[in-house]
Order: C-alpha cells, then structure tokens, then sequence
C-alpha cells in the first residue's frame, strides 16, 4: 500500500510517498513565489524515480491547513484533481497533527508552532502524539503568558517555532530540534495519512474542505461595522 | 459509425464566477456550468480577492463534475484541459490553474493556459462558428477595455487600451456610490432605459487626442462631483437621467472609437466581447454606426458575454489545433499580457 503526501501550506513544502515499510521518496523545497510551479513537477519526479504511478497510490494525504491561504487552496486543488481523476480516498490532515505525529516520541509536551502574521500563532499543545488541548489562534504573548507556569521541558516544532525562536526561548522549558529538522516534512504527511488509512479514514474529494482557522480581513472589518453598528455606535 | 469526438474541458477562475465546460471540437457547446459568487461579494460593494478565492476552492470540483456529467463525458474521455492562466485575481487564478494541472496530470491528458482576454473573443467564434478574421475586437468588461485587431487567429495587435479605469469598473464604482448593488453595470442599464441621455453632459476622456486608448477617470470624478454637489445642495438627481447619460458617455466612446478603428484597418467586422458587450445600447450604438459603412457587427449572446468556461475550452482547442500546449510549472499571471 502506497500513499502520496503534499505539503504547500508554508514557505518549505513538498511532496512525499510513504510505503508499508516506510518512506520510499521525498522532495521538500523552499519556495519564494508559491508552490503552484513546483508541486506537480515534484510529484512527477517522485513517482519516476520511485517507479510508481500515480494509479498505484491506495490514498491521497493532504495539509488542509493551517497556513498560507493560497498554498492551502493549491494543496487541495491538486490533491482533489488527483483523486477526482483516479477515484481515491483523501486524508485530510492539519499542519499541527502531522508536526505532532513527526515529533509524537518526543516524551514530553509538543507545541506546534503555524505563524498567523502580526505576531500571532496557531498552536495546539501535544503528548505522544495525541492533543492535550484544542487547536488555538492567539497572540504570540499569550502563548508564552501561558506556558510559563509548565513544569516540563516543551518541545517547539514547525517553520513557526524557527520563525520565533528567540521569543519561545525565553522560555527556561523550551526545547528545540535543529533548524533543518524542525518544520513539518512531507514524508510525515504520507505517513499520518498511511496510519489513519488503515484506521479506516478517507474521505471524498467533495467532502474535504480547507482548515483556515481564521476568517478573511474583509470578513473581520466587515463584521466590525456590523457590530458597532449593533451596538449603536 | 463516427468517430468521437475531440473533446476539450475549460475551466475558468480569475474572478469572481467558478466556471468548467465541455466542448466538442472548436465550438460546439455540450455543457457550460458557470456558478456566480455575486451574493457573496454584494456586501462589501465588489469583489474580495481572498473571499473569492474560498469560493472556488469549494465551488471547483464540483463545477466540473457538473461539467462533465451535462456532456455525458466521464473525465477519461476529455481529450484536453484549457484553463485561464490570467490575468485576474492571483488567488482566484491559481485555484483553476492548479485543479487544470491536477486533472490533466492524473488523466495524462495535454495541458493549455489561456489568457482570459482572449478568451473572450473566442466567445464570439462560439456563438458565430463561421467568424474568420480579420476583425477589430473590443474586449469590455469589469477588468478590462482592449481594442484589438486580430489578422487571423491567435495574432493580435493592440490599437488601444484603457489608460486608468476599466469600462465596467467605471459602472460599478459609479453605480455603488449611488447605493445601487453589485455588479453595477447592469442596473445603471436597467435604469437608463426611461432617461434622457443628453440630459447631463458628461465628458469624453482623451476626445482631444489621436489616439485608440481610453480613459474613463475623469468622467468618474465628474460624476462623484455631480452627485456629491446634487447631495449637498439637497437636490435630488434624476436617477434615470443620470444613468442614461452617465452610460451614453461610456457607450458614446467605446462605438465612436471601435467603427473608426475599423476603418483605419480597413475591415469590414466588428466584434465585441467582455461583460460590457452585454449591453444593449452599446450593441444598438455600434450597430447603428456600422450599418452605413457595411460593417458587419458580432457579439455573444449573453450567458457568452460574462465569464464562462466555453469560451475558455473554445480558445484552448484552436491553440491546440496549432501545436500550442503548457508544461507542469505554468503559473498563474495576474497581469497576464495579450500582447
């Protein structure tokens, strides 16, 4: 059983197949003006190289987010083009599972770290892999206010946790793996897809929508006015 | 027993509609589904680039299903996949783009970018299959004001274009400051048809000049002069009045400027294309300075003038025909040139 993995949801994204017996090809890439150039490209070379076709993939795993809005939307696209086309299940995972499944043996607490710009974050707190609390966007203050009280070392994954190590280090129970370590790679994509496909997940390229975790600007402002107005002001 | 035909799926997101059609051959439509985010957008007084771009990623699959089951054609038997690649809105483009590329990967079909400009002409080789150039083209809408001259297919030459706003942008900014809903065009037609339209004599951008650009800004600040001197002096403007003229000085422009560019090509077809082109006093303006001079006028009709897939799918099987077609990094162009 075979299952292809993307990732275009941050800056460092990719494509990755993962077999029963473990990652057979990955391609990660940091890129500067979208992923929408390179992912095809990318899922092209792998399958080449690994000899495989797309027909030979059992399931589709994809980051529905959260993350950049657009590179969500071009990971779906893609992945529901390909199972569209093939007729094949998708598995749908968020950026902060699949970064809590890379690092689930870490024996203390993970804390995926997504930025949310304005120095702001999605984070959502993990032992062994499986939620200690529900997925959050806070102020990257708040975050820090609420961790000082742990009494355990926290480990910070994700392109997030790079992004904001000097503040995160302050913290005295901050742990961090290596920079090239530490954001989500595509391969643990496949691989969180693989464990949940034979747990019997999969869903329909209609059914699977995008983990935005926050509504559009306008949305804000608009709903703003709307309840100032409410509020007679 | 015949063989089947070549079969091409268009898909179309630069803006605010999610749209997928099949065609067979070049201009034969079998389905055309186009899904309009207008509600969406009507709130905010125009088109959300993020909002929109949410929209079509729910919306897109299940347009082209849709697409695909009205043709009675099963994905497998799509022989292309033409998508437009720009311009347009960045976010918008790449969720089509990217669902093109996706498909036509998996299908191991060819791939062929479309610029949407050009789709819009291909509107009218849809609606008249016997269309050959050479024409002059106006391509109108919300985003665009193009006078082209197209000697055979897939060449252009570019006579003119809008120097700030677009024609249909001029209508909507205008029709918005009046309260009206978007899109605005539609609705300072519908109220122009009971007014006077020499009644305000608004002025004609560039009327000075040599030239086949347009401008349309300073009879946009006339009109927001207009309305706020109206507004503060407690007049009431006569809306049909003001809708009349403020449409004719558009109308007025675009004809005017579209026959003259035809003569100075010596030829004897006119096309209009783009979401203006659905306006009916256009249509009657350019007819009427056409006729005289022997010049034949084509236009889509209406479900072909706003944004739609045929026409995308249309323009994709003749660049194809002529051995045109696009790898897997073709990215998204938001100010995607013709020319």
């Amino acid at each position: 059983m075979n299952i292809l993995g993307i990732d275009t949801s941050a800056a460092m994204g990719g494509a990755a197949i993962v077999s029963e017996d473990g990652l057979a090809a990955e391609y990660t890439l940091k890129i500067h003006n979208g992923h929408s150039e390179r992912i095809i490209p990318a899922v092209e070379q792998l399958l080449a190289d690994s000899g495989l076709k797309l027909e030979d993939m059992a399931a589709f795993a994809v980051v529905t987010g959260p993350g950049s809005f657009t590179g969500i939307r071009v990971g779906l696209a893609t992945i529901k083009g390909f199972a569209y086309s093939l007729g094949k299940p998708i598995i749908p995972v968020t950026a902060i599972e699949a970064l809590a499944w890379q690092f689930q043996n870490f024996p203390h607490l993970i804390c995926p770290i997504i930025d949310a710009r304005r120095r702001e974050v999605f984070t959502q707190l993990f032992r062994g892999g499986m939620p200690v609390q529900a997925a959050v966007n806070c102020k990257l203050s708040d975050l820090l206010r609420d961790l000082a009280a742990v009494d355990e070392p926290i480990l910070f994954v994700g392109q997030g946790a790079l992004d904001f190590q000097e503040d995160l280090a302050q913290l005295p129970q901050a742990v961090f793996p290596t920079s090239e370590q530490i954001g989500l790679r595509p391969g643990s994509v496949a691989g969180l897809g693989l464990n949940r496909l034979r747990q019997g997940a999969g869903q329909t390229w209609y059914e699977v929508l995008p983990f935005y975790m926050r509504k559009s600007s306008a949305e804000y402002q608009f709903d703003a006015v709307e309840s100032k107005h409410e509020a007679g002001e | 027993m015949t063989a089947k035909p070549f079969l091409t799926l268009g898909i179309e997101t630069s803006c605010d509609e999610t749209a997928a059609a099949v065609i067979a051959g070049g201009t034969r439509i079998l389905s055309n589904i186009v899904t309009s985010q207008v509600d969406l957008h009507q709130r905010f007084g125009g088109v959300v680039p993020e909002i929109a771009a949410r929209k079509h990623i729910e919306a897109i699959f299940p347009v082209i299903d849709k697409a695909l089951k009205d043709a009675g054609a099963a994905a497998a038997d799509i022989d292309l996949i033409a998508v437009t690649h720009g311009p347009g809105l960045i976010g918008a483009l790449l969720v089509g783009l990217q669902a093109a590329k996706a498909l036509a990967f998996a299908l191991g079909k060819p791939l062929i970018g479309i610029n949407h400009v050009e789709g819009h002409i291909y509107a009218n080789v849809l609606a008249h299959p016997g269309l050959e150039p050479p024409f002059v083209c106006l391509t109108a809408s919300g985003g665009h004001t193009d006078l082209l001259y197209v000697p055979e297919f897939g060449r252009y030459e570019l006579l003119g274009r809008t120097r700030d706003d677009a024609a249909g942008e001029a209508f909507d900014k205008i029709a918005r400051v009046l309260g009206l809903p978007y899109p605005g065009g539609p609705q300072i037609s519908r109220l122009a048809e009971t007014g006077d339209r020499e009644a305000i004599s608004f002025p004609r951008g560039l009327s000075g000049e040599d030239t086949f650009d347009f401008s349309f800004s300073g009879l946009k600040t006339f009109a927001l002069y207009y309305i706020n001197n109206a507004r503060q002096s407690g007049e009431e403007i006569n809306l049909p009045d003001f809708a009349a003229s403020f449409q004719w000085a558009i109308v007025d422009v675009l004809a005017t400027r579209l026959i003259r560019a035809a003569q100075f090509k010596k030829t004897r077809q006119v096309v209009l294309s783009g979401g203006v082109s659905a306006n009916q006093s256009l249509r009657r303006e350019v007819a009427a300075l056409a006729e005289p001079l022997g010049i034949s006028v084509y236009f889509p009709p209406l479900d072909l003038c706003t944004d739609n897939a045929a026409m995308i799918a249309s323009a994709g099987y003749f660049k194809h025909q002529a051995g045109c077609s696009h790898s897997w990094d073709l990215n998204a162009v938001p100010n995607l040139r013709l020319i």
